[in-house]
């Protein structure tokens, strides 16, 4: 349907920058989402391209046309916002109705799409209710309705599922993609939730503080985050950071990351981006790429190293497990079947070394 | 011990607000001879609505004296349609201003509007007997004594900033949502306002104009100054020159009771809205 | 080419300031424009019985605090005044809302009748007053024949009783709205509070104390303040009801720069008297509000 292109958009208020010089490109039919912890000038970057806001400086195109200052009402997009925005004084059929009447359609055209968009979300029995008659998740729906009524070229949705209960969510999750996909609409879809964004997004954008930090595919966003921030927000639990530094093995001729036990093959080309031997970096091993092995069942293959419980937490199948490595608390994802308990020794395996990551200490890059 | 204790207090509570109106209203039913007995009849002897009905402008006949009385010499129904249409016109006139300069002062923070605030709570508590001078000697000079429009204008001034005191505070709890989801659904600035801002404010809104309504027909001090003894005169001055009718006490009785009507109407309305915790101000419930 | 930020366009601060012009335009003319020219007035010797009006500075002011007799004795009258009625109001609305509180049967018509006198006119008031009071047919006066305290009906409004009545029937016409404000703020407080002190095994009297009034610290300053203000600006139902009588034993300051201006025609005075009312007034307002806004409603 169309392109969204965003130009050094900056947004302040007052003192508070909300949008600090985003540039992001939107392409045609693609579900994008953008995901930040709150206040990271989500929203914000969302009413600009509805039009909502205006930039303090930067551009914003649909294609190549420059909208930055063409009012929401002439952009054809629809938004559905997080808590709903149902008109209170309408019934459901006026709520969806209301886009169509603004543009003067005729009645039978705007009966018959209220019609086709309610049975396509299976409210036609929510019509004549007035929205404090509905619950969380009919609402959701209606104002799902009124954004697609009128077939707009791009949707824009700021939190739409965070109101409602946790198994609604998954299936509305569900639904939300299967429409999105069938109707092939640009959509920009904002977040807070990292689960949302990795099930939904073709492609993630990830906020913080009001900066883009980084824009891929979901696999891209987990496995290469483009630094330390992006890298720790993203994945439950947390990524583990350690920093230990580069040796040199003469007799081998290769470089190492070392850090007490763990001794991790580098390649050259990393190693010469950072400055070579002695050199301090952080490597970022995710809790699942960690596995936990009871000492006695150890058998010596792989990079492994001695541990102690700290603390375990169990998360239905699986166990969040803290071990202890000499005051360094690190994470790993383990089957819940093994059961282990604080203070047991155990041996800590990397499962991929070479899904290992490595971040320049003082910028917080990655270093690829 | 509890029990009794509320009993007694609700006792009291329904005494104290109902005596003063009973004591008129007892009054209001008695022929003139009645009204005199020593000591005070606490009911009327022989109820009647003579005193009603001469107020109204009716000729009654008063078994008592074998006479047909004529209508009273007060304009006291005349009075009624004058406060009435004083009253409309001040709500909504103010509603008409106060509207948007609440939506305005509630919705958008523009660099004064903390002055401009600043300037309706000065407005907002300023005694009336102080502005009542100048505004007194200001309509002797545009010839607004004795008008309907001049007393209007008087009572905007006085009601103008209570009113957009509580729709600015209605708007700042507005859903701002609800009007960005207009404009994207392709709705302009000022259709948005019509089509979806001002229906949901309605209640407030409404709420908002009964109060200047009730303020503007309880006001006393400006509608004498300006009103009494003209054709203008509204009902508070016309009871308080029917002071200086002695002997028809049962009259004036009559026309108090009559003067009530209205506020009552209106207090019913208020009660689910004063009950429900939407009290916030009660400056903005307050009045002269 | 991305064509250059607009600057015609209707900003958010023009659209407010053109649906803000009536009220400003209202204000100035309706408010501040009689402020200005109640303090010229108040700067001259204006007497329209004596049809002069002339600039003499600051001397109004100067005699009333000075010279005059009367302004001391008014701000006395106005002080007790204030004083009563405002405190008479704050018991009265803190004990109906406690009472309106409770459940009962019949509360929501115990309710509407409470709310009554808040919708009657001050003159209304006033009005009904008279009646109450007066000495021939009046209730109270008969009341002590009734009760066989008199063979006559007695008069009850003397100049030792006039301003304890006015303090009453500004309670009567106000204590509705505090009641129902100090109600508002009852419904508030949170359930598990007087749940936990009833397991917590504390009386009912108790309960008052420790949970319910320390809730209503504020809220009763808020309505304190609110019938401060009020108090010291009542003019109606002293006009109605006593006409600043007997004597001048409830003369207020209010009272006594309307009476000034529109009995004796002294504009000028009247203007320097409602100057310190506009200035206690508004002290009081703006203190009000200041509570109020602490009052995280
Ligand atoms: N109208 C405004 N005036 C002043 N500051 C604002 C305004 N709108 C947003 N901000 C500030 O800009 C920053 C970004 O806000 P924004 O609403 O875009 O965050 P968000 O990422 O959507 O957060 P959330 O997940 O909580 O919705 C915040 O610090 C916020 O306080
Ligand atoms: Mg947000």
């Amino acid at each position: 349907m169309v392109e969204v292109r965003l130009e050094h958009v900056t947004k302040i208020f007052g003192k508070t920058i909300a949008v600090n010089d985003l540039n992001l490109v939107v392409r045609d039919k693609e579900f994008f989402v953008l995901l930040g912890p709150s206040g990271c000038g989500k929203s914000t970057t969302l009413n600009i391209i509805a039009g909502l806001e205006k930039p303090t400086s930067g551009r914003v195109y649909f294609d190549d046309e420059d909208v930055t200052f063409l009012p929401p009402e002439e952009r054809n997009i629809a938004m559905v916002f997080q808590s709903y925005a149902l008109y209170p004084t309408m019934t459901a059929y006026d709520n969806i109705a209301f886009p169509l009447k603004i543009r003067r359609l005729l009645r039978d055209e705007i009966h018959k799409r209220v019609k086709e968009v309610a049975e396509m979300l299976h409210i036609e029995h929510l019509l004549d209710k007035k929205p404090h008659q509905m619950s969380g998740g009919e609402r959701q729906r209606v104002a799902l309705a009124r954004a697609i009524v009128r077939q707009p070229r791009l949707f824009l949705m700021d939190e739409p599922l965070s109101n409602i209960d946790a198994k609604l969510r998954i299936t509305a999750r569900t639904e939300l993609i299967r429409l999105q996909r069938k109707l092939g609409v640009t959509t920009i879809y904002v977040t807070h939730d990292q689960t949302e964004a990795f099930t939904m997004g073709h492609r993630i954008g990830v906020m913080f503080n009001g900066c883009l930090l980084q824009v891929g595919d979901p696999l891209e966003i987990f496995e290469r985050p483009h630094n330390t921030v992006v890298a720790g927000f993203v994945g439950i639990p947390p990524m583990n950071f350690i920093e230990g530094h580069i040796a040199y093995d003469e007799r081998l001729g290769k470089y190492y990351f070392k850090w007490n036990e763990i001794i991790l093959e580098v390649g050259g080309d990393i190693t010469e981006k950072i400055g070579g031997h002695g050199k301090t970096v952080i490597a970022g091993i995710r809790p699942q790429n960690l596995q936990v092995i009871k000492s006695e069942s150890y058998s010596k293959i792989g990079i492994a190293f001695k541990a102690k419980v700290y603390t375990v937490e169990r998360l239905g199948t699986e166990s969040v497990i803290t071990v202890d490595i000499d005051g360094e608390l690190l994470r790993a994802v383990t089957p819940s079947e093994l059961t282990l308990s604080p203070d047991e020794d155990v041996v800590v395996k990397i499962v991929n070394p070479q899904k290992v990551i490595f971040f320049n200490k003082n910028t917080g890059d990655l270093i690829t | 011990m509890k029990k009794a204790l509320l009993i007694i207090g609700i006792v009291f509570v329904v005494l104290w607000s109902i005596i003063p109106i009973y004591w008129a209203l007892n009054i209001s039913l008695m022929y003139h001879f009645e009204v005199y007995s020593v000591p005070a009849h606490l009911f009327p002897e022989h109820p009647t609505l003579y005193n009603y009905l001469r107020s109204l402008g009716f000729s009654v006949f008063n078994p008592f004296t074998n006479r047909v009385d004529p209508p009273v010499g007060y304009p006291i129904r005349e009075a009624l349609i004058n406060s009435f249409v004083v009253a409309s016109m001040v709500s909504l006139i103010t509603i008409a201003i106060a509207t948007p300069a609440g939506y305005a002062l509630g919705r958008y923070r523009t660099r004064h509007s903390g002055l401009l605030t600043a300037l309706l709570l000065g407005s907002r508590t300023l005694p009336p007997v102080s502005i009542l001078i100048p505004l007194y000697i200001i309509g002797l000079r545009y010839r607004l004594l004795g008008t309907t429009h001049g007393i209007t204008v008087m009572h905007l001034a006085l009601v103008l900033p209570l009113t957009t005191w509580i729709l600015m505070g209605f708007f700042s709890t507005f859903p701002s949502e609800i009007e960005k989801a207009a404009r994207v659904d392709g709705a302009t600035r000022l259709q948005a306002i019509v089509r979806v801002v001002i229906p949901t404010a309605l209640p407030a809104i409404v709420s908002a104009g009964l109060l200047s309504f009730l303020f503007s027909y309880n006001e006393y001090l400006f509608s004498w100054v300006f009103t009494s003894g003209t054709p203008a005169q509204t009902i508070q001055p016309t009871l308080a020159s029917m002071w200086f009718m002695i002997g028809e006490i049962n009259i004036m009785a009559a026309a108090t009771i009559l003067s009530l009507i209205v506020p009552v109407v209106i207090s019913l309305y208020f009660q689910k809205y004063i009950i429900q915790v939407r009290l916030v101000d009660p400056y903005a419930l307050a009045f002269e | 080419m991305a064509q250059p930020f607009p600057k015609r366009k209707l900003t958010d601060e023009r659209f407010a300031i053109i649906l803000l012009l009536p009220l400003i335009i209202a204000l100035f003319a309706l408010n501040l424009y009689p402020m200005a020219y109640s303090f010229w007035l108040s700067l001259t010797n204006t007497d329209v019985s004596r049809g002069i009006s002339k600039f003499i500075g600051f001397i109004n002011y100067y005699n009333l605090v000075f010279k005059d007799p009367y302004f001391w004795h008014s701000l006395r009258v106005s002080l007790q005044f204030t004083l009563e009625a405002s405190l008479l109001a704050v018991a009265l609305s803190l004990t109906f809302a406690l009472i309106l509180n409770e459940s009962f049967k019949g509360r929501r018509i115990i309710r509407t009748i409470a709310i009554l006198p808040w919708a009657f006119s001050t003159y209304a008031v006033a009005s009904l007053a008279r009646y109450l009071f007066a000495r021939s047919y009046g209730l109270f006066s008969s009341l002590y024949v009734y009760l066989g305290l008199s063979d006559t009906p007695v008069e009850v409004v003397t100049s030792e009783s006039a301003i304890h009545i006015l303090a009453l029937l500004f309670a009567w016409n106000y204590v509705p709205l505090g009641a129902f404000f100090l109600l508002a703020q009852l419904q508030i407080i949170p359930l598990d509070l007087y749940n936990q002190a009833r397991i917590d095994g504390a009386s009912a009297i108790r309960r008052l104390k420790v949970v319910t009034l320390p809730f209503l610290r504020r809220p009763i300053a808020i309505i304190l303040l609110l019938f401060t203000v009020f108090s010291v600006v009542e003019t109606t139902l002293i006009i109605g009801f006593t006409g600043g009588g007997p004597g001048k034993a409830t003369q207020t300051l209010t009272y006594w720069a309307y009476a000034k201006t529109f009995m004796d025609y002294e504009y000028g005075y009247g203007a320097a008297i409602s100057w310190f009312l506009i200035l206690i007034a508004m002290a009081l307002g703006v203190l009000y509000y200041y509570v109020l806004n602490k009052l995280k409603l």
